[in-house]
């Protein structure tokens, strides 16, 4: 099954769909951290760990479509690499030599980039909208709020309004285009055709705002500790997968070894 | 199903029997799995089409973006390339038609209230003069005035020679203005035909006063059991006579 947006839950029992959400969460950031430490033979290693999480979780995310929304920016972040940083060329094209260093230090940027994405799709698509905002508030709480001025109830309230409030504005936008639709939209005037969607979308998107607002008012909402629908429960699975991530980053933090030809692993 | 110019059809159903559906297959929002929908002998996806059929949405007010009212009714006109007379004299004789005061015309669209969004809206489509219209709960959101309003509306519009489906929740009214019915249940047409035949159905949803005139008549009354006005029901009330109550 395909979700049908970028980076959105795939619902499943998979052991991944099973951890607490603040495992994963803390493990897609740690894992984060170390994707900005490796280098190419490391990236290798790393991708081939997100293969086998990416089976043993059964979801079946549009690896490549993950990436259509950045894919301009990784080309050409790549290109700029391979022509511009000083090394042995091995092509050369229009006074602009393409060297090895440029090469791999290329594939490693785009490397990561790409590794960020579909760990952090992962994430998305075995963590349902709700147990992530559960998991958030959690990991937040021990943040000063009073001084921050915000505190993590309503953080937490604040993602799941606007997590929920996507496909809702989706489809408004869809009923504003096709009243517009038949008010001829699309036959002249490009640029008013834009606005006739903006105006609407963003009066109706402040209107249900405040509707929600005052309806969460009426009823009570506070923005402090409010009763949590369901529990969150760290077990022993969650401290054994924070652990072996945690041994992972130590691990590879470090090592040195250069199986592709680059500087570190 | 066939509607004909200059011909009203009142739609009804409960919610999610495929009123809405059915009114984007009309118009050529939605293309249709099998069959086809034809307006004029144009296929419903034609772009004539949406210059011919002229929707007024359930949340139509929803649609309104321009800085005045003026300039919101002549958006459809302006887009299907009318020259710039023509367009004033349309905005104006929509205005007219529904009834809309002037001085509301330089004011801007979100700071009238939601029965005149929903008349703006109205008079928008009717600007366009499309030959069928779709009016989809023109009802929701109307004050006394302009529900009481909207039945001339929809006849100023069928004089006219304009096609009209109405959807609507509302069956009083619906039955006022409509004088053939439809009724979907479940995505199927259940009942398609003259209002006196609806009324005497006794499988359908009726309006209140109908019911209760169906009561009386079964229990004897001189009534007529397909009354659906209340008007007309307290005139045949009043025509009873002591006795006849007391037979019943």
């Amino acid at each position: 099954m395909t979700p049908d947006y970028f980076l959105s839950f795939v619902p499943g029992d998979s052991f991944l769909h099973k951890l607490d959400p603040r495992t994963k969460l803390i493990a897609t950031m740690l894992i984060s951290i170390l994707i900005f430490r490796l280098h190419l033979t490391g990236l290798v290693l790393l991708f081939a760990l997100f293969m086998v999480l990416y089976y043993l979780s059964s979801v079946r995310i549009a690896l490549l479509r993950n990436l259509r929304p950045i894919a301009p920016f990784l080309i050409l972040i790549f290109i700029f690499q391979l022509f511009l940083i000083p090394g042995n060329s091995f092509m050369d094209m229009y006074g602009f030599s393409a060297t090895s260093a440029g090469l791999f230090e290329g594939l490693r940027i785009v490397g990561r980039f790409v590794l960020l994405i579909q760990f952090a799709s992962l994430l998305t698509a075995t963590t349902s909208p709700a147990h992530m905002t559960a998991g958030i508030e959690r990991l937040l709480r021990p943040l000063p709020g009073k001084i921050l001025g915000v505190t993590s109830f309503e953080i937490a309230t604040m993602m799941s309004l606007s997590i929920h409030l996507v496909p809702v504005l989706n489809r408004f936008l869809r009923e504003v285009y096709q009243a517009q639709l038949c008010r001829g939209l699309g036959r002249q005037k490009r640029i008013s055709g834009l606005v006739s969607l903006a105006i609407p979308l963003l009066r109706g998107a402040f209107r249900m705002m405040d509707d929600i607002a005052m309806g969460m008012e009426s009823r009570c909402y506070q923005g402090n500790y409010r009763t949590s629908l369901f529990e969150l429960k760290m077990v022993k699975y969650d401290w054994m997968a924070l652990m072996l991530v945690f041994v992972l980053l130590l691990g590879f933090w470090n090592l040195n070894i250069t199986l592709l030809p680059s500087y570190q692993i | 199903m066939c509607i004909k110019p200059g011909e009203i059809v009142g739609m009804t159903g409960p919610v999610g029997a495929g009123k809405s559906t059915l009114l984007r297959l009309l118009v050529g929002l939605l293309e249709p799995d099998s069959g086809i929908v034809q307006i004029d002998g144009y296929p419903s996806r034609a772009k004539k089409v949406k210059e011919m059929v002229g929707v007024l949405f359930q949340h139509s007010s929803r649609q309104l973006f321009e800085k005045t009212v003026y300039d919101d009714i002549a958006f459809g006109p302006s887009n299907f390339g009318f020259d710039r007379r023509d367009i004033e004299r349309q905005v104006n004789k929509a205005v007219n038609i529904v009834g809309l005061d002037k001085s509301l015309l330089e004011v801007s669209p979100f700071g009238i209230s939601g029965g005149e969004q929903k008349l703006v809206s109205l008079a928008g489509i009717i600007a366009q003069s499309p030959r069928y219209m779709v009016l989809d709960e023109p009802l929701a959101g109307l004050d006394t005035k302009g529900k009481t309003r909207l039945p001339h509306i929809i006849q100023t519009l069928q004089n006219m020679g304009v096609g009209i489906i109405v959807i609507s929740h509302h069956l009083d009214k619906l039955l006022e203005v409509a004088p053939r019915i439809i009724y979907l249940r479940d995505g199927i047409i259940c009942f398609d035909g003259q209002r006196q035949q609806y009324l005497l159905d006794d499988s359908l949803p009726l309006p209140p006063i109908t019911a209760l005139m169906k009561r009386l008549h079964a229990r004897g009354l001189p009534v007529n059991p397909a009354t659906f006005t209340v008007e007309s029901a307290i005139k045949q009330l009043e025509k009873l006579e002591i006795g006849d109550v007391d037979d019943a």
